[in-house]
């Protein structure tokens, strides 16, 4: 079954002053300014254990997306199903599917505000109304997924690294034992070796928790390693809701909105070119050495 | 959601009053105010209501976007009808019931007052949306700069620079604000209910934040300043000079035109 079941989700700002504009502005040819919605029509679905990766140019509307999935953003039309409820019924139920559909902003660091790292991360479960034992298991068994070292705990989280904050924050968001975890561009800024803790533990996270992934970024490289299935965004509009190959194989239509395959396949796809290999539908570094090695090996020996 | 607190009322247009110098509308605006409560007659008041109006007019700004800003001082405007209906005796009682009585004089002052304080509204509102918050500023700073005579200069300049500072931070910390509170919710801090000091309990983990980052973008400003050369008033120089032309003349002698139709109306009548 659907874990997460997004339905022609449609959404624009400001929409009283986008009717003003249209009153003054119909004489010229502005049109397409003024209708332009920030997300139009997305449907998709997430399943347990599943990840799904969204790319898009930058204001194709992915924080927007992202934000109507846990309900802070409530769609025009369109809606969004946890397990078959429908999120958007009853207002005053929505902040419970807060703790199921876990956000993690983009730049999540600027949330923190405690004294000190333990209790930061304990507020998503105290807003639950957990009991103490059970707010300091899981507020421990977070941070430890993310890696943070319990000599930190105590420590005033204004006191840590860049890296460090971006994932006590996340333990912030984990603690709440979510069921989807929806990230927004969760290693942006960070330096390799802390995109990959990141990345890590997010897996992590998932397959101890059978939870399903949504995560956004600007690195098809990532998401190639970590996703099942891709989203494409371009000005709003759903390109395409498919597996890696399916996207990537439609090369030019991700060129013509700005995007491309990811590198290491840019490599295979010139090799099968030269007809030195014969599969070029390799996303990850560590598939393509291996493909190369096999294919090389064999005629080195001999 | 709290981005709709409009700030800076600026509208973009191409009229005459949008490209007067800000000093001289600064100025002009304080002096219709004072001939606006200088107009002692219903002749002169409607003269230089009149002229208000044709001010408006002249800056391409529709009628209806105006009078949104009267909409708001509508409980002002009742309240002081009101009490110069009831408290101006003279003329004949039009209406009375026990110790309420209404004069005709009452009735007049009521009107005058109404007028008056729509007019006071309306031209204050052309220079707020004619003029950007930083030529507002530069105008505030060059015609305080007098002061410097006082040795006040540093003083001014630094006053000035803080309100242009403080006008670009405003949308940005609304901005900030936005996302911080949405990153708050997301974990499910609720902000709407319980008591008050539950409420104000909540906020504190949007102020924290909210203050922090206030910290960090100030002093990030400040070194951005200071490794430009930025050292106060000293020898520091315009991009944009203000300069009169034709167009500020003649405003200029047309409002002193006004003001002086107002007196002369305030005399003969
Ligand atoms: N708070 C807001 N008010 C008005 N318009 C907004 C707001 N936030 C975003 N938009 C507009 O909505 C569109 C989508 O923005 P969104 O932030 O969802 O893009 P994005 O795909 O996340 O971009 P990025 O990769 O830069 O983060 C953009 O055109 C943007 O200008
Ligand atoms: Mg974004």
């Amino acid at each position: 079954m659907n874990l997460l079941e997004v339905k022609n989700v449609s959404f624009s700002y400001n929409k009283a002053a986008n009717k003003k504009e249209r009153k003054t502005k119909n004489k010229t040819d502005n049109n397409k300014y003024i209708t332009k919605a920030a997300i139009n029509n997305i449907s998709f679905s997430v399943k347990n254990n599943e990840v799904i990766g969204v790319i898009g140019h930058t204001g194709s509307g992915k924080s927007t997306l992202m934000q109507t999935l846990n309900g802070l953003i409530k769609p025009d039309s369109g809606t969004v199903y946890f397990k078959g409820n429908n999120i958007f019924l009853n207002k005053k139920e929505l902040y419970k599917f807060r703790f199921k559909i876990g956000l993690v902003f983009q730049y999540p660091e600027y949330q923190l505000f405690e004294e000190t790292v333990f209790k930061d991360v304990s507020f998503g479960p105290k807003n639950m109304g957990l009991d103490e034992e059970n707010i300091n298991k899981r507020v421990t068994e977070a941070l430890n997924i993310v890696g943070i070292k319990k000599d930190l705990f105590s420590k005033s989280p204004f006191d840590l690294s860049g890296g460090q904050k971006r994932r006590v924050a996340l333990a912030g968001i984990l603690a709440m034992k979510p069921e989807v975890l929806v990230l927004d561009e969760p290693t942006a800024g960070l330096d390799p070796v802390g995109r990959k803790m990141l990345l890590n533990s997010i897996i992590n996270y998932k397959n101890q928790n059978d939870a399903a992934v949504i995560i956004v970024s600007h690195s098809m490289e990532d998401l190639a390693k970590i996703s099942d299935k891709l989203l494409v965004l371009n000005e709003g509009n759903q390109v395409a809701f498919d597996t890696l190959n399916n996207v990537f194989k439609n090369r030019e239509r991700l060129q013509s909105i700005g995007l491309d395959v990811p590198e290491v396949t840019k490599i295979m796809i010139a090799l099968k070119e030269k007809g030195l290999i014969n599969n070029d539908e390799v996303y990850t570094v560590k598939e393509a050495a291996d493909i190369i090695t096999n294919t090389f090996r064999g005629c080195c020996n001999d | 959601m709290i981005k709709d607190v409009s700030f800076g009322q600026y509208i973009s247009k191409n009229s005459l009053i949008h490209k007067l110098d800000p000093r001289l509308k600064l100025f002009l605006l304080i002096a219709y105010i004072i001939f606006i409560f200088l107009a002692s007659n219903a002749y002169s008041l409607l003269f230089i209501t009149a002229a208000t109006f044709f001010i408006l007019f002249l800056s391409k700004i529709s009628l209806k976007t105006y009078f949104k800003n009267i909409r708001m001082i509508i409980p002002i405007i009742i309240f002081t009808s009101l009490l110069n209906a009831l408290y101006s005796g003279g003329g004949t009682l039009l209406f009375s019931y026990g110790f309420i009585k209404i004069y005709t004089s009452g009735i007049y002052r009521a009107c005058f007052m109404t007028v008056r304080i729509i007019s006071l509204i309306l031209i204050s509102s052309v220079l707020s949306y004619t003029t950007t918050p930083t030529d507002l500023t530069d105008a505030i700073e060059s015609l305080l700069s007098p002061l410097k005579y006082l040795g006040l200069k540093n003083a001014v300049h630094t006053m000035a620079m803080m309100m242009t500072i403080a006008l670009r931070f405003i949308p940005a910390l609304i901005e900030e604000t936005d996302k911080i509170m949405s990153s708050q919710k997301a974990r499910g801090a609720s902000m709407e209910s319980g008591g008050l000091i539950k409420r104000i309990k909540a906020l504190l983990p949007i102020l924290i934040p909210l203050l922090i980052s206030s910290i960090r973008r100030s002093y990030e400003l400040a070194e951005a300043m200071e490794s430009r050369c930025y050292n106060g008033a000293e020898g520091r120089v315009r991009m944009k000079e203000m300069h009169f032309i034709n167009k500020d003349y003649f405003s200029f002698a047309f409002s002193i035109v006004v003001f002086s139709v107002t007196i002369i109306l305030n005399i003969l009548f």
